[in-house]
């Protein structure tokens, strides 16, 4: 009764002192502690400040105290636990069972006294040097300590975590000071955690069943021991205090973390959960929106809709087949001349006005790069081990801090060329090679997909393999996400070649792609009409992309597709001015191998998406509605043209009397102006395409695209026809024909692994 | 001595000869806080702490920074009577 009273008393008095601090209070007695969260600070710092981290919530420590802090105290643990702190008042004899409770489980390894030079007449710490490896407490002094950095490494590793507001450990990997693993076990000394290393390790399958692979996933721990009362976690981070209620929720157990890096506990979720992510990346747009799937090339509405239109067809031909045919050509013509004259007005509009994303050098300039988000780059790999060191330059070219990247190198299992060759690459700390496990569909989206499920960036964007973004693209996205509608969730960059001089192939090629990325594409952005996106260079909000259930693994044109259904999702598609320069196609086979793919998804896209005409036409609304059509459904085009020239070549070669009767005047008219204004037309965007971008020189093979039209219808039918045999066969496309091996590296793009070592020790 | 710079300032005055402050509020002015700038605190009141000092106007800027919320009550005692105070908390400690 009187050690109640007396315990009550003490928890008035505290509270008060709180209240007078403008603090919280906390009665340890009814708060459940986040055991990870107090491993923050050593046994020593917490006894000698009375002070005990209690929870982690949203970036913050939450710090018990019998008092408000000293400058000290307070400094000391922002510094340790290299995270925000907010204090909070708490009974000092709670506090003092507290720390014995959490010490007295997991021993200390350290009971060192503290050296009186860093005391100060009032007990608490003088001002800090770079590192003290005689007292190692912090990183920067164990790895001194141990010989693994030096004072200067880590006094420049300290200059780049103020200005990039990165964590210390990951400035010094990713200056390659020190290994992951290094670091990690580092990171076990100070926190006093345990080390495991999951390299080999196989978890307790009663473990794993604990916890679900989502969760699992989601929260980024292995479970992987279990006993009657505790709970054995890989753990590459103290966990926050959501995580650790959400998992004492699930398991009802008490928990135990043991240390481990992130990549290891990635690559074991991998190894242990690899079906079901395969099965996730595959299937996930599958099961929540079966109807969006390509997986069904035609549904069985559009079956009979277009047996019965045939059935018509064939039915009018017999009975009336002249006037049968004057209508065909009349309905292509008509669609011809609609397609024509709306891609004439969007570029035609786009060329005298900006529609992109404005953002200044100033505005780059002026990001702090303390708030930049984590970036994920995701990079598909297949069969490319030739691009690969210009692909390490080409992202290492970007200008962004360097912990803050993600890239993920996206490998297929059974790729035997570029697995290897990055296995024995000495690839920078932000690169992880991912290796999707053999499944089919195998494809690009695919891939991505597997890749996004441990993607750790706000935004994620796919690159090629060799690709070279503007090495500003990634700072003026995050501009630009700031600034846009708060819809858009998809920003575009434009795409263009590096190797546009080597041959008339990819000089057409480089024509057009300045046509499509810099008028049509911006034109469809300012008409706010679904935009067919870009393979690469695509820059998304993870959550809402992942919300979406990403790319379709069956669509070959996964980027188109996407495109359209964030537009039916209500979300916006932006463009902005950052090129990424590509590889154009220099080779015939490899281009029309890569051409009839793309033809082969718009129409696949086209089709998953007329399944229900009435019902897209209710969710986009009439101009979005007409605009697919033109734009997706404008590809049909490139199968027409061949008739039609067919038609032209035979009449002037021959003056055929039925092929008059075919073209009655009002059809001939039409069809003679879509010939000579169209071709015009188009010929003059390209040309305007050219010189928008500034390749004078290509304008004039912009005059000889109709050539180049024709190389495309024959694309269009092998992908139209592969659409009925084999329908999910990606294309492959070649990289590394451009002959452009001796690209400069980038200013900061060399990476510099850190040394071997073989021992620990200072060096000497 | 101390009464006359008490009466002088016209605050009050008390002695310290059999007083042992209560350990807890030394959580306002640290031990070596008090011992650096010889004050005691003494008591708490409702949001007010009183504090002994030889001093009228000591260097409490660390108390008022650390809690802003907490009033400040000065009372002269005698600095002897101050040290041996902090000697024998100091003792305890």
């Amino acid at each position: 009764m009187a050690g109640t009273i007396q315990s009550q008393a003490s928890r008035d008095f505290y509270r008060r002192v709180a209240r007078h601090a403008g603090l919280d209070f906390v009665d340890l007695d009814d708060v459940q502690m986040n055991p990870l969260a107090a491993r923050l600070l050593s046994e020593q710092i917490c006894r000698h400040f009375q002070m005990l981290p209690i929870s982690y919530a949203d970036g913050v420590v939450t710090i018990a105290s019998p008092e408000p802090p000293q400058e000290v105290a307070r400094d000391t643990a922002i510094s340790l636990t290299g995270r925000a702190v907010k204090f909070v008042v708490a009974p000092a004899e709670q506090l003092r069972a507290a720390i014995d409770r959490n010490f007295a489980a997991w021993p200390s390894d350290f009971d060192g006294p503290i050296p009186e030079e860093w005391q100060d007449a009032g007990g608490g710490f003088t001002a800090y040097r770079v590192t003290e490896p005689e007292f190692p407490v912090r990183i920067g002094d164990l790895l001194v300590a141990r010989g693994q950095a030096t004072d200067e490494q880590v006094a420049d590793a300290l200059a780049e975590q103020h200005r990039t507001g990165s964590r210390l450990g990951d400035v010094l990997v990713s200056n390659g000071v020190v290994t992951e693993p290094e670091l990690v076990a580092v990171l076990a000394e100070q926190f006093q955690l345990p080390l495991v290393d999951l390299s080999e390790y196989d978890p307790d399958p009663a473990a794993l069943e604990l916890l679900p692979e989502p969760l699992a996933r989601h929260l980024r721990v292995v479970p992987i021991a279990v006993d009657e009362n505790t709970l054995y976690l890989a753990i590459a981070d103290v966990l926050d205090d959501d995580t650790v209620s959400a998992l004492r929720e699930h398991t009802n157990l008490e928990l135990r973390g043991f240390l481990s890096s992130r990549n290891q506990i990635d690559e074991l979720l991998q190894r242990v959960h690899g079906k079901d992510y395969v099965t996730v990346a595959r299937s996930e747009l599958l099961t929540r929106f079966p109807e969006e799937s390509a997986n069904r090339v035609i549904s069985d509405g559009q079956k009979a809709f277009f047996i019965g239109l045939l059935v018509l067809i064939v039915a009018l031909l017999i009975v009336a087949p002249v006037p049968t045919v004057i209508g065909l050509i009349g309905c292509a013509s008509l669609f011809y001349t609609a397609t024509s004259i709306y891609k004439f007005v969007l570029t035609y509009n786009a060329l005298g006005h900006q529609y992109e994303i404005d953002v200044t050098p100033e505005e780059i300039a002026a990001l702090d790069e303390r708030d930049l988000p984590t970036y994920t780059i995701l990079v598909p790999l297949y069969r490319e081990a030739a691009v690969l060191p210009r692909l390490v330059n080409g992202i290492g070219g970007l200008d962004y801090p360097k912990t803050k990247l993600d890239v993920r190198l996206l490998c297929e299992e059974d790729d035997d060329e570029t697995v290897p060759a990055l296995r024995q690459m000495s690839l920078p700390p932000h690169f992880k090679m991912v290796v999707v496990p053999d499944a089919q569909p195998k494809t690009k989206p695919k891939a991505c997909n597997y890749g996004l499920l441990q993607a750790d960036g706000k935004y994620v964007v796919i690159y090629d393999a060799e690709d070279r973004p503007d090495p500003d693209q990634l700072k003026k996205i995050v501009v630009a996400f700031e600034k846009a509608d708060p819809r858009v969730t998809c920003i575009q960059a434009k795409l263009n070649y590096f190797n546009s001089d080597q041959n008339l192939l990819t000089r057409w090629f480089t024509t057009e792609y300045s046509m499509h990325f810099d008028l049509l594409l911006p034109g469809l952005d300012a008409q706010d009409v679904p935009i067919p996106l870009g393979g690469t260079s695509n820059h998304f909000i993870t959550d809402r992309l992942i919300d979406l259930a990403a790319w379709d693994p069956f669509n070959v044109t996964e980027d188109a597709d996407l495109g359209i259904r964030l537009h039916k999702a209500g979300f916006k598609t932006a463009m902005i001015d950052s090129t990424t320069l590509e590889e154009a196609n220099s080779e015939l086979t490899n281009w029309i191998r890569q051409r009839s793919r793309w033809i082969k998804g718009y129409i696949q896209t086209w089709l998953v998406h007329m399944r229900h005409p009435f019902r897209l036409y209710r969710q986009i609304g009439l101009k979005s509605w007409v605009s697919f059509q033109l734009v997706i459904g404008g590809t049909f085009i490139f199968l027409l043209n061949p008739i039609f020239w067919a038609l032209t070549t035979l009449f002037f070669f021959s003056s055929a009397g039925f092929i008059q009767q075919l073209f009655p005047s009002f059809v001939f008219y039409a069809a003679a102006i879509q010939l000579f204004i169209g071709n015009f037309v188009f010929m003059y965007l390209s040309v305007a395409g050219s010189v928008q971008r500034g390749y004078f020189d290509l304008a004039k093979y912009a005059l000889l695209s109709p050539l180049y039209w024709g190389l495309m219808s024959i694309a269009g039918w092998k992908g139209f026809l592969q659409l009925f045999y084999r329908p999910f066969y990606w294309e492959k496309t070649v990289h590394g024909l451009d002959h452009h091996d001796d690209m400069p590296v980038p200013a900061g793009a060399a990476w510099t692994p850190p040394p071997e070592r073989t021992q620990q020790g200072p060096p000497a | 001595m101390a009464l006359d710079v008490a009466l002088q300032h016209g605050l009050p005055y008390t002695g310290l000869r059999d007083f042992t402050p209560d350990s807890k509020l030394f959580h306002y002015v640290p031990l070596p806080y008090a011992v650096q700038h010889r004050v005691v605190p003494m008591l708490v009141v409702g949001d007010t702490l009183k504090v002994a000092s030889s001093s009228p106007t000591p260097d409490l800027s660390l108390l008022r920074s650390r809690f802003p919320y907490l009033g400040v009550d000065i009372v002269i005692a005698p600095g002897p009577e101050i040290d041996r105070v902090l000697e024998r908390a100091q003792r305890n400690t």
